[in-house]
């Protein structure tokens, strides 16, 4: 499970180095978004563009991070690729996110 | 191109339903799906595969998923058996999708599988057959 932070301004960027995020790696993902957003900031955002397929293990695993961030903090998505976005929109969890088509939008906010 | 059925066997672990979805998608790209009928299948079937694995097949030490695909008048047809224990009731779920207009403690994290079936997929049918489970389904081309 690999994901990389870095800071822009006072965001801070984790990108998911993986091209799924699915039942096999999403306690993982959920442990190491723990680890990534215990100490950042209060605008965090989730570079998904490297991700191809989610399943609902991996929305789960999404949703769980965002609680971890909690009510006081911003957990945003950018860059869904389009079966990644399907299955926010099947879920309708794409009205949960703050979902933007770049990391640019994203970080502009 | 001329498509074929063809099937594969897994075990119940994750690793292993990432593996046969790959293959999946492969083959059936190949015959010329278009990218919008990859993409459902692949969700689909990866609900439905995580589904056997995570509870048919839960704690199994001997699990054995055989798939069967078969493409028909440019629609693909699904079998899925398993010697996992029963459907609940020896029935098909159909729960409704979770509800999101939730507060942020009380998102659901899970719950969204049989749902996402049943959107995705025709002719969802249940059989309980010689001890294994029989899970037939078609996802259509268009």
């Amino acid at each position: 499970m690999n994901l990389s932070s870095y800071e822009v301004n006072d965001a801070c960027v984790i990108a998911v180095n993986e091209p799924r995020i699915d039942a096999a790696i999403a306690i993982q993902f959920k442990d190491r978004m723990r680890e990534k957003t215990e100490d950042a900031g209060a605008h965090i955002v989730l570079d998904l563009g490297q991700v191809d397929f989610i399943d609902s293990s991996g929305l789960g695993a999404i949703v769980a991070a965002m609680k971890q961030v909690g009510p006081d903090r911003r957990l945003d998505l950018a860059v869904l690729n389009p079966n990644v976005d399907k299955v926010f929109r099947l879920t309708r969890m794409d009205s949960v996110f703050r979902i933007f088509d770049t990391l640019e939008e994203a970080l502009a906010q | 191109m001329v498509a074929h059925s063809f099937s594969l066997h897994l075990t119940n672990t994750p690793r292993s339903v990432r593996r046969a979805l790959a293959e999946i998608r492969d083959r059936i790209k190949a015959s010329g799906a278009s990218v919008d009928t990859l993409a459902r299948i692949e969700i689909a079937l990866a609900e439905v595969l995580n589904n056997v694995v995570e509870h048919a097949l839960q704690h199994a030490e001997d699990g054995d998923i055989h798939v069967v695909v078969t493409p028909q008048d440019g629609d693909w047809h699904f079998k899925v058996s398993d010697n996992g224990v029963a459907l609940p009731g020896n029935g098909l779920p159909n729960p409704p999708l979770p509800k999101t207009n939730l507060p942020l403690a009380d998102l659901p994290e899970g719950g969204f599988g049989w749902a996402i079936v049943n959107m995705l997929a025709h002719d969802l049918r249940y059989i309980r057959k010689e001890g294994r489970n029989v899970l037939s389904f078609v996802m259509t081309s268009h």
